[in-house]
């Protein structure tokens, strides 16, 4: 009979392993990036596959992207700017 | 940033599953009114003569020569200020998407600090990209020099473009993606004649081709940017 303190070992071991290969087995998938606008490189899952040159939107977000559509003003612009213009009126400007 | 961020991306989204499919067929029914071109350039393309009399818009003439092999597109414009453009150059990729295949086409909109309603437009051109599963990157950047008055028109114009082709270099960069050729929309371009000119760059496997401005009166034809023309030996024609 297996002694328990090995029985819990043995389960850690066991679970660490499912883990481990998951994430090797399903790749990270590509809509979860943080920034949606930027062009993702090949996994390794991809690599190893076979490389897809395919414009594959479903697949992957990141190429329907949308950039710099709601720049707006931050609430600090206007406190920089002043200091901006004033230390440019008072020792830049040209006489 | 996260908090402001998903909004524009929300509209897009069909919610609520019995609503779904009118939503749907509402959506596909503005791309079909936006693709018979009433009222628009586009729409006065099939009736416009060529000179040399190439391109009849014949019918039978598919261009299935360019539609058969699998090949990546890659469409470029630069909007500054140009609202009336837009709308007719949305109708002209979606053409082109028809016919190259949605997948074989990435389109690249650069919008260059426009003052008009290019911004809201834009957003059209998204809904329309997004629901016909095109690639797309369309991007608003502010003007190069602050001062419109001090802006030297070749250099904004080369810092524009460069911009509009910077998926293409990143997606080759990244993820080893070639396009076979780029097409520029600059100015108004019929669907027909962006493919006849890809049909003209591939039998001369040239290296760029561009359109020329015709005008026609009384049967003849004028070519418009004269002060282009010139001998080999630079002087004018």
């Amino acid at each position: 009979m297996v002694p328990r303190r090995h029985l819990l070992t043995r389960g850690f071991f066991a679970l660490a392993v499912i883990l481990c290969a998951k994430l090797i087995i399903i790749p990270r998938s590509s809509s979860a990036s943080l920034d949606p606008s930027a062009f993702e490189t090949y996994n390794v899952f991809e690599r190893v596959t076979g490389v897809d040159k395919v414009l594959n939107v479903r697949k992957h977000r990141f190429l329907q992207a949308r950039m710099g559509r709601d720049v707006r003003n931050d609430i600090f612009d206007d406190i920089i700017a002043n200091g901006v213009e004033d230390y440019w009126s008072r020792f830049q400007m040209p006489l | 940033m996260h908090g402001i961020q998903p909004e524009h991306t929300l509209f897009l989204r069909i919610t609520g599953k019995d609503t779904a499919h009118t939503d749907l067929q509402n959506v596909l029914t503005a791309v079909e009114s936006l693709l018979s071109l009433n009222g628009w350039v586009a729409a006065y393309c099939p009736t416009l003569a060529r000179p040399f009399g190439q391109n009849k818009n014949v019918d039978e003439d598919a261009y299935d020569d360019l539609a058969k092999d699998d090949r990546l597109y890659f469409v470029a414009m630069a909007i500054h200020s140009a609202d009336h453009f837009l709308v007719d150059q949305l109708a002209v990729i979606v053409q082109l998407a028809k016919r190259l295949g949605t997948s074989n086409i990435f389109v690249s909109m650069l919008d260059y600090e426009s003052t008009d309603s290019t911004a809201t437009l834009t957003d059209l051109c998204e809904a329309v990209l997004t629901l016909l599963g095109v690639s797309f990157r369309i991007r608003r950047v502010p003007g190069m020099t602050e001062d419109p008055l001090a802006a030297y028109y070749p250099l904004e114009e080369a810092y524009m473009r460069n911009l509009a082709l910077e998926p293409l270099l990143e997606l080759h960069k990244k993820r080893k993606v070639e396009f076979y050729r780029v097409i520029w929309l600059k100015g108004f371009t019929c669907p027909n004649d962006i493919l006849e000119t890809l049909r003209v760059s591939i039998a001369n496997e040239a290296a760029m081709v561009c359109g020329m401005d015709w005008a026609e009166s009384n049967g003849q034809f004028i070519f418009s940017d004269r002060w282009v023309k010139c001998h080999c030996l630079r002087d004018s024609l």
